[in-house]
C-alpha cells in the first residue's frame, strides 16, 4: 500500500471506554502509516476539536485533523483553533472543511450588508479556504522577537493584515496565533460534498503547490483498517 | 475568653466559609514589563508549556481553578508587549488530560461565537475533564475583532449585553439536554449539573448580565468600600432576577508582587515599573483616558476637565471607571498614574511578603468584600510559584483555604453539592 491516505474516525460518546476505542484506532492509523487521523463532526456529540486536542495528548507523533462545518464556525475563529491546535501539538494538526451553510456570526453581519450577494456552496468553500489559508500565515513565528534588552516583544512589520473580501468572508486579520517552524496545518475537504454517510476520497490542499487526492478509510472498530487496507491492496 | 467561648464562635468546618482562588494566567504576567522580567522566558507565553506549568502549580496548591483571558483580535501594541493568543479550549483541552482535579475556566465571546457550537464544545470539554469546565463569558468590544468577522464596527454595549444574556440561555438549555430552534446537543449531562457561568463586566450592563446569569463574578476593585459595593449591587441585582445572595461567588482580580521581605517586594516592583516599555504605557493609558498625550507635561496632574463620565466612555468601562477613582482619590501626575498601573490591567495590586499578602486577603474575605480572588501574577511562571510556596500555606494554616480538594468538579471546588442520584434535576445547591 504506497498510495497515500488518511483514516477517518467518529466519537459515539464521550464515555472512557469509546475515547479508548479511539485512541486505539488513532495508534492503529499512525501504524499502518495514514497520512492523518481525521476526527468527524457531525454538528453532534464531541465536538470533534476538543477529541483531536485529546487524542494529541494520548497518541504522540500522529497527525490528526478535526471535522469542522461552515455551518457552524467563522472563519477567524476556526483559522485560530486550529492553528492554536498546530503550535501546541509540534505542527501535528488540521482541518477538514465541509461546507454546510454560513456561520450565525457571519450571516449576522452579513445582514447590515445587503450590497453581498449569495454565492454557491463551492464558491463559499473556495471563500473560506482563501480567507483560512490567508490568515495562517498572517502572524509569521519570526515576527516574535522577544528582545528583553530592547524592549520590542514583536516586529510588527512583519505581521499583516489579510483584509480578505470575497464572495461571502470579509475578515480583517491578521490572525493573533503565530505561525509554527512547521509547514502551515493540513487544510482537507471533500471531492464531492456527499456528507458523512458516504465516504468520497479527500483533498488536501496545499496552496501553490497544488492538491493531492488522498483515499479516505473510515473506520470504526480496531481490525477494520487492517482489512479494508488489504482489500484496497487486492483491488489495485 | 474561655475554650468554649472560642470553641462555640468557631463554625464547624463544614459550615464555614471557604476562601476561592483561581490563577488567571495572562500571558506572560499582568504587568507591561513582565515579559522582560529576567524570571521569564521572553516568548514563552506562545507555547503550551507555559500554560501546562501553570496549571500544574495552581493544582498541587489546590487552586480552584486556572482561568483563561482571550479575544479575537490580534493586540495593538504588540510591539512591546506579549498578549493572549492560543485559543482557550484548545489549551484547557491540553491541560484536562494532564491535570486531575483543576478548575478549567476558558473565555469565550457570546458576541462571535454561534450559541450552539460553543455551547458544545464546552459540554465537550466539561465532559472530558469530568465536570471541570467554567465559561467565563464575554461580550466583545472593539471595531478590530468586529471586522474579523464581517462587521464595520463593534455591536453597541447594551445589545451586545441583551445577546449575551441570550447565549447564555441557550447553551443551559442546551445543556440540560432540551432542543433549541431543532438544534440539540446529542450528549449527556455534565458530571457537575452544567458548566459553571463566570462573568466579567463591571458596567452597568455587565452587572445586571452578572446578577442574572453569573455563578462566578470576575470583578475589578481598587478599594475594599467599592468591592464591597460592587458585591452589594451583584447580590441585590441577583435577587431581582429570583436568586439567592449566596449564588454568586465573587472574585476581584488581584495583581500580587511577593518578595522574601517588603524591601525585595518594593524593589520587584520598582523593577517591573522600569521594565514596561514607555511607548507602549503612553498608549496604554491615552486608549483609557480617551485623549492623547503627547503635548502634555508628565510631571503635571491628570487634566481632570478632559475626563469623560464612564457611560461615555469607549472600551472597558470596567477599567475607566476603576482609573477614575484613582485619580480622583489620589490626584497623581501621569508619571505617577502611569507608574502606579505599571501597564498592567488596572486590578488592584498588592506588595509585600507572603504574609503581608496573605493578611490583605483574609482582610478582604473577612469582609465580605470577595469569596477570593483571580490572581493576576507579576510574572508567570515564578509569581505563581511565590504565591503557591509561600502564600498558600499561611492560608491554610489559618484554615481559610483548602489543603485537600473535597470534590472532582469545579462546583464542588466551588462549595456546591451536585446530587447525582436525583438524575435530571440533579443540581442541589448547598453552600
Amino acid at each position: 500500500m504506497s498510495a497515500p491516505f488518511v483514516v477517518q474516525i467518529a466519537a459515539r460518546s464521550e464515555a472512557p471506554d469509546d475515547l479508548a476505542r479511539l485512541v486505539a484506532l488513532t495508534r492503529e492509523a499512525r501504524s499502518a502509516g495514514s497520512e492523518a487521523v481525521i476526527v468527524d463532526d457531525t454538528g453532534r456529540g464531541l465536538d470533534a476539536s476538543v477529541t483531536v486536542g485529546f487524542l494529541a495528548a494520548e497518541v504522540p507523533e500522529v497527525r490528526l485533523a478535526f471535522v469542522a462545518g461552515t455551518g457552524l464556525n467563522a472563519p477567524y475563529n476556526l483559522a485560530r483553533r486550529v492553528l492554536s491546535l498546530h503550535r501546541e501539538t509540534g505542527g501535528r494538526a488540521g482541518v477538514l472543511l465541509r461546507e454546510d451553510g454560513t456561520d450565525e456570526v457571519t450571516t449576522r453581519a452579513r445582514a447590515l450588508q445587503e450590497h453581498i450577494g449569495f454565492a454557491d456552496a463551492a464558491t463559499r468553500l473556495s471563500d473560506y479556504v482563501d480567507v483560512v489559508a490567508k490568515l495562517w500565515t498572517s502572524f509569521p513565528e519570526a515576527a516574535l522577537v522577544g528582545d528583553q534588552q530592547a524592549g520590542i516583544f514583536a516586529d510588527a512589520d512583519l505581521v499583516h493584515p489579510v483584509g480578505h473580501e470575497g464572495s461571502t468572508y470579509r475578515v480583517a486579520g491578521p490572525l493573533n496565533v503565530p505561525t509554527t517552524g512547521e509547514a502551515a496545518p493540513a487544510l482537507y475537504t471533500e471531492l464531492t460534498n456527499a456528507g458523512p454517510t458516504d465516504h468520497p476520497e479527500v483533498l488536501r490542499i496545499q496552496r501553490g503547490q497544488g492538491s493531492r487526492i488522498l483515499r479516505r478509510f473510515v473506520v470504526d472498530s480496531p481490525g477494520d483498517l487492517h482489512a479494508l487496507l488489504t482489500d484496497a491492496e487486492v483491488a489495485s | 475568653m474561655g475554650e468554649l467561648a472560642l470553641l462555640l464562635m468557631t463554625p464547624s468546618p463544614d459550615r464555614r466559609r471557604r476562601l476561592h482562588l483561581n490563577v488567571n494566567a495572562l500571558n506572560a504576567g499582568v504587568f507591561g514589563g513582565s515579559w522582560r522580567h529576567p524570571d521569564h522566558d521572553a516568548t514563552s507565553s506562545y507555547s503550551l508549556e507555559h500554560y501546562l506549568r501553570i496549571a500544574r502549580k495552581a493544582e498541587e496548591a489546590k487552586f480552584d481553578g486556572v482561568f483563561l483571558a482571550d479575544g479575537p483580535v490580534i493586540a495593538e501594541d504588540l510591539r512591546y508587549r506579549s498578549a493572549n493568543s492560543l485559543e482557550p479550549s484548545t489549551v484547557l483541552t491540553a491541560i484536562a488530560t494532564r491535570t486531575e482535579r483543576l478548575g478549567l475556566i476558558g473565555t469565550f465571546s457570546s458576541t462571535y461565537n454561534d450559541p450552539a457550537e460553543i455551547a458544545r464544545r464546552v459540554l465537550s470539554l466539561d465532559l472530558l475533564s469530568g465536570g471541570r469546565v467554567g465559561w467565563n463569558v464575554v461580550t466583545t468590544a472593539g471595531s478590530g475583532a468586529a471586522r474579523n468577522f464581517g462587521f464595520e464596527g463593534e455591536p453597541d454595549h447594551a445589545g451586545r449585553y441583551d445577546r449575551a444574556a441570550l447565549v447564555v440561555d441557550i447553551a443551559q438549555r442546551l445543556w440540560d439536554g432540551d432542543d433549541v430552534d431543532g438544534r440539540s446537543l446529542g450528549l449527556p449531562r455534565s458530571p457537575q449539573g452544567r458548566p459553571v457561568i463566570v462573568q466579567a463586566g463591571g458596567s452597568a450592563d455587565g452587572v445586571r448580565l452578572a446578577a442574572r446569569v453569573a455563578e462566578v463574578v470576575f470583578s475589578a476593585a481598587q478599594t475594599l468600600d467599592d468591592a464591597l459595593a460592587f458585591a452589594g449591587r451583584v447580590r441585590d441585582g441577583g435577587v431581582g432576577f429570583g436568586r439567592n445572595r449566596s449564588d454568586v461567588t465573587i472574585l476581584p482580580g488581584l495583581s500580587t508582587v511577593i518578595g522574601s521581605t517588603e524591601r525585595e517586594a518594593a524593589e520587584r516592583r520598582e523593577l517591573l515599573s522600569e521594565l514596561v516599555p514607555e511607548p507602549y504605557a503612553l498608549a496604554r493609558l491615552s486608549g483609557q483616558l480617551g485623549f492623547p498625550l503627547e503635548d502634555l507635561d508628565l510631571d503635571a496632574p491628570v487634566p481632570t476637565d478632559r475626563l469623560v463620565a464612564p457611560e461615555q466612555a469607549g472600551g472597558s468601562q470596567t477599567f475607566y471607571a476603576a482609573v477614575l477613582g484613582l485619580i480622583e482619590r489620589e490626584k497623581p501626575t501621569l508619571r505617577q498614574l502611569l507608574r502606579h498601573l505599571g501597564g498592567g490591567a488596572g486590578h488592584r495590586i498588592v506588595v509585600g511578603t507572603p504574609e503581608r499578602v496573605a493578611d490583605d486577603i483574609e482582610h478582604w474575605f473577612r469582609s465580605g468584600a470577595a469569596d477570593g480572588f483571580n490572581l493576576m501574577p507579576d510574572v508567570l511562571p515564578s509569581g505563581l510559584d511565590d504565591f503557591a510556596d509561600h502564600v498558600v500555606p499561611i492560608l491554610q494554616d489559618r484554615g481559610l483555604f483548602r489543603r485537600e480538594y473535597e470534590g472532582e468538579t469545579l462546583r464542588s471546588h466551588l462549595g456546591e453539592t451536585v446530587d447525582e442520584t436525583v438524575g435530571e434535576t440533579a443540581l442541589a445547591v448547598n453552600r
